[in-house]
């Protein structure tokens, strides 16, 4: 990890939509710091000629006819919406008046 | 008058069928149980207010003698991960604090049609990441052996709820151990099935090419009752494998003798706690006393185990945990000015500080510039973790392993340092990296009086195998017998 940790978790916090403040981010540096830098022992090993693996799934994706099910509820859904109204979540404002 | 610390699933059934009590009694007995102890060890977060309800349908099918499965009229718990129509889900997170299920899960929805009663939601680390039980808003669970311990993690309050006699099973789950480890504090019996074996829709995703619902279970028998019940394909988990469903409780009480044992040499050369090193000893000669062939194997790859997973763990929760932006569900900020600002005080107020570190890490391992050197990378280490298990089981038909490289530790003792929480885990993510079935079962317990769990790993979709000798073993130790004094 070549940059200063506190200012990368602070970037990488941002992108992942989390706000730390001043006062926690030294904890938060120091255990990400320290968990990346022991992640880094993969690097011992060559694996230069070894495919990746995404997951251990030993079936292949399954394919469905495309036919209309019942699902749940948008009612129910939406029971569980912060803000809405009708069929619609409700958000502050994200367009600035002119 | 029944105790309910002496019984099991099976003779909980055998007395509702021959009348000797009825599910709405057997359920009034936990429920009274639940009342009285509980804030003994914080296993239950919340109550099913229907668990009556679901008795009296029970009993129902039971005097019609209609449907009537091993599972009618059996009071099962939750893990607080599982979705049930009309409860709370609440993932032990203040985003989900008042999240209502709008469906039921699969796993949960097979339990409900063997007509089983669910009692209530257990306590277990934020959205599964942990090892302990302590990362949850709703307090730490605690061991019921002694109470100043950890009960494990991430399924605690299912491990510790079925130590304790709070329910008659439960269901958990297994990203990188949170069935097995937990299991192995608590004295109980944990099974993480192949990854495909029983579906996880309706099961709030933390990693999901690792995630895996499984049984927690007083003893052997019990658990091959559950497995059977909610194994099979559902085709609303694409995950979910079609292939046959054996009937596990066929593979009880059967001989192991020819079976190979494989023995991990790298397992056993991990600076193992003295009394871990031990059990597993110990547990060799009984297995070789039911005439199991013990042979040495090895697992290259395993000091691999725990780094590769953390890259590969974190950076899919980050990704699955993206949903939680305080607009269609869950938790919402109240003070926020805009919108990126909304997302981020939703987030930063939500989530837990663990659960907060794993985004980072994720988010980091998959950002432009590390993601091959990091993500790609451990991609590739799975690859060689999986591939050291296919070469062994070309010798073996089962593995025997440590659960825990420790017996449980005090409460608060690791809650500082990540690196060494993680570190309990250690013989448990291999498993999950390569997609393997396994269970712990009762060893014993320590000088310390506190439970210790041996691990049998199987081959892929190969449960039936671990039954058998998860059950030949407990026969000889029949250590699950033993229940805690609350």
């Amino acid at each position: 990890m070549k940059q200063n940790a506190r200012e990368l978790t602070q970037k990488i916090a941002k992108l992942a939509r989390l706000s730390i403040s001043d006062k926690e981010i030294d904890q938060y540096a120091i255990k990400f710091k320290s968990v990346i830098e022991y992640v880094e022992k993969l690097n011992e090993l060559n694996t230069e000629n070894v495919e990746p693996m995404a997951h251990t799934g030993e079936n292949e994706t399954p394919l469905r006819e495309d036919i209309v099910i019942e699902s749940t509820l948008k009612q129910v859904i939406n029971l569980n919406a912060p803000e809405c109204d009708g069929h619609f979540y409700q958000v502050p404002k994200i367009i600035e008046e002119s | 008058m029944i105790d309910l610390s002496c019984e099991t699933i099976s003779s909980l059934h055998k007395l509702l069928i021959e009348g000797k009590i009825n599910s709405v009694e057997l359920t009034e007995l936990y429920l009274n149980r639940i009342e009285q102890k509980n804030n003994k060890i914080n296993a239950y977060v919340s109550l099913n207010q229907d668990a009556i309800k679901e008795a009296r349908e029970a009993d129902l099918r039971i005097q019609a003698k209609k449907n009537v499965t091993e599972l009618t009229g059996i009071p099962i718990g939750l893990k607080d991960i599982f979705l049930k129509s009309r409860l709370k889900t609440t993932c032990a997170s203040n985003i989900l604090k008042n999240y209502i299920a709008p469906y039921t899960g699969t796993a949960v929805q097979k339990l409900a049609d063997a007509g089983a009663v669910i009692i209530g939601k257990l306590n277990m680390d934020e959205f599964a990441m942990g090892s302990s039980t302590e990362h949850t808003i709703f307090g730490p669970t605690h061991n019921p052996w002694n109470h100043e311990y950890i009960a494990g993690g991430s399924s605690g309050g299912s491990t510790a709820a079925v130590a304790a006699s709070f329910c008659a099973a439960a269901l958990g789950t297994d990203t990188g151990g949170s069935i097995r480890q937990p299991s192995s504090c608590c004295n109980v019996v944990g099974l993480k099935p192949t990854y495909g074996r029983v579906s996880r829709y309706g099961v709030v995703a933390f990693a999901s090419s690792l995630d895996q619902v499984g049984p927690i279970t007083t003893n052997v028998a019990d658990c091959a009752i559950m497995l059977k019940t909610i194994a099979g394909h559902d085709p609303k988990d694409s995950t979910s494998h079609n292939i046959e469903v054996p009937d596990y409780t066929k593979f009880i009480n059967q001989n192991i003798k020819g079976l190979t044992i494989g023995i991990p040499k790298e397992y056993l050369s991990y600076e193992l706690d003295e009394e871990i090193l031990l059990s597993v000893n110990e547990s060799i000669k009984i297995l070789k006393t039911l005439g199991a062939k013990c042979i040495d194997i090895s697992l290259p790859h395993t000091k691999y185990a725990v780094p590769t997973y953390y890259i590969i763990a974190p950076a899919e929760a980050s990704s699955n945990l993206a949903r939680y932006d305080g607009i269609r569900f869950g938790y919402r900020s109240p003070n926020s000015k805009d919108l990126q600002d909304l997302y981020e005080q939703t987030r930063s107020d939500g989530f837990g500080p663990e659960v907060k570190l794993r985004i980072i890490m994720g988010t980091y391992v998959l950002s432009s510039g590390y993601y091959d050197a990091y993500y790609i990378k451990a991609q590739k280490v799975r690859t060689l973790i999986k591939k050291d298990f296919q070469d062994a089981f070309k010798k073996c038909d089962t593995i025997i392993a440590p659960a825990m490289p420790t017996p449980p530790f005090k409460l608060g003792e690791k809650l500082s340092d990540p690196l060494q929480m993680y570190l309990s885990d250690i013989f448990t993510i291999p498993v999950n990296l390569a997609g393997l079935p396994a269970i712990s079962v009762p060893y014993g317990f320590s000088k310390n009086k506190l439970p210790i769990g041996i691990q049998f790993i199987g081959n892929l979709f190969d449960e039936a195998t671990l039954i058998k000798v998860a059950h030949a073993y407990e026969s000889t130790t029949q250590c699950y017998m033993k229940k805690p004094e609350l």
